[in-house]
């Protein structure tokens, strides 16, 4: 809890509920016990209240948008009430090492994870760029955006899949390099996986913790 | 059959793929190649990618003497020129 409240800015805007982060920490300095006791069963039980997913919305125009006809031109940002933001950030670090200590998650999956988050991915990046230059290589990059549509059933299916599927293939290694030998059988499984996980990644924690629950359901049954 | 060394890096829901190799036509051609493989497995698994967005970058350096490219990429029947930068998450 300390933990979680640590990372909580007191000027950050406290959402429709009204409590900021300051008087949280307080209500946890005064006792130690209170918020554990009310966050602790929500845990337990794989529950998130829908009091607590109550948001306020400000939409903001995208600039430099050619026409603001479309929803398409206008970003969001989404004030969730502080008190279910704590219960995200308790999800998150009870979960942090899951993702690959069970395979949920490709080793190059980067963005909302200790240690992999959007420096590790661009030092990667730039590391990898240098490494083929200094190898007098020409170095090209390729980037695109997947959509995501988790009502498909073959993502469901995927996402159910168990742990020991779900590994990441043996022959890559940690560094994210292809093997230059790989097979193109080899090479497609685990671009299949790399799609698949890719799609993964733990915008948030309620969705993470989904996914999280729907891997464990299905490796128990 | 081998793969040239390569790169494939996931932040959140942007894929990036880097390849190295001597000539800008075999940098295009394998990146259209692995971008092939990805969009046909993607689609068995009811994926689909956000083609408007995407983006191709030659690097080099500001002392790099060599000739510069503006080789463009085909993806789907679409044109992308080389960008200065990429940008993961808009950004």
């Amino acid at each position: 809890m300390s933990s979680a409240l640590c990372k909580s800015s007191n000027t950050a805007a406290p959402g429709s509920s009204g409590i900021p982060y300051n008087i949280l920490k307080q209500v946890h300095k005064a006792n130690e016990q209170l918020l554990p006791s009310l966050f602790t069963p929500l845990l337990t039980h794989g529950y998130h209240p829908l009091a607590m997913k109550k948001a306020n919305g400000i939409v903001l125009d995208q600039p430099g948008k050619p026409d603001y006809g479309t929803s398409a031109s206008f970003r969001i940002i989404v004030l969730l009430q502080t008190v279910s933001k704590i219960l995200e950030i308790l999800s998150a670090l009870r979960l942090a090492s899951a993702p690959h200590s069970i395979g949920l998650l490709h080793p190059d999956q980067c963005g909302s994870l200790a240690g992999l988050g959007c420096f590790t991915a661009v030092a990667t990046l730039t590391h990898e760029v240098r490494l083929l230059r200094a190898a007098s290589f020409k170095v090209s990059t390729l980037s695109w955006m997947s959509k995501v549509d988790l009502t498909t059933s073959a993502q469901t299916s995927w996402l159910i899949s168990s742990p020991e599927e779900a590994s990441p293939p043996t022959w890559l290694p940690g560094s994210s390099l292809f093997s230059p030998n790989a097979s193109a059988d080899s090479y497609s499984k685990a671009r299949l996986r790399f799609c698949a996980q890719s799609l993964l990644a733990p915008h948030s924690a309620p969705r993470f913790l989904l996914f999280f629950l729907c891997s464990i359901y299905a490796a128990s049954t | 059959m081998t793969f040239p060394q390569g790169l494939a890096i996931s932040y959140v829901n942007d894929l990036t793929i880097t390849v190295g190799s001597d000539s800008v036509r075999s940098r295009i051609r394998t990146l259209r190649y692995y971008f092939g493989i990805i969009q046909r497995q993607g689609a068995d698994l009811g994926v689909a990618f956000s083609l408007p967005k995407t983006e191709l970058i030659h690097w080099r350096t500001p002392k790099d003497r060599s000739d510069v490219s503006f080789a463009p990429i085909v993806i789907n029947d679409m044109l992308f020129p080389h960008s200065l930068a990429v940008r993961w998450l808009g950004y």
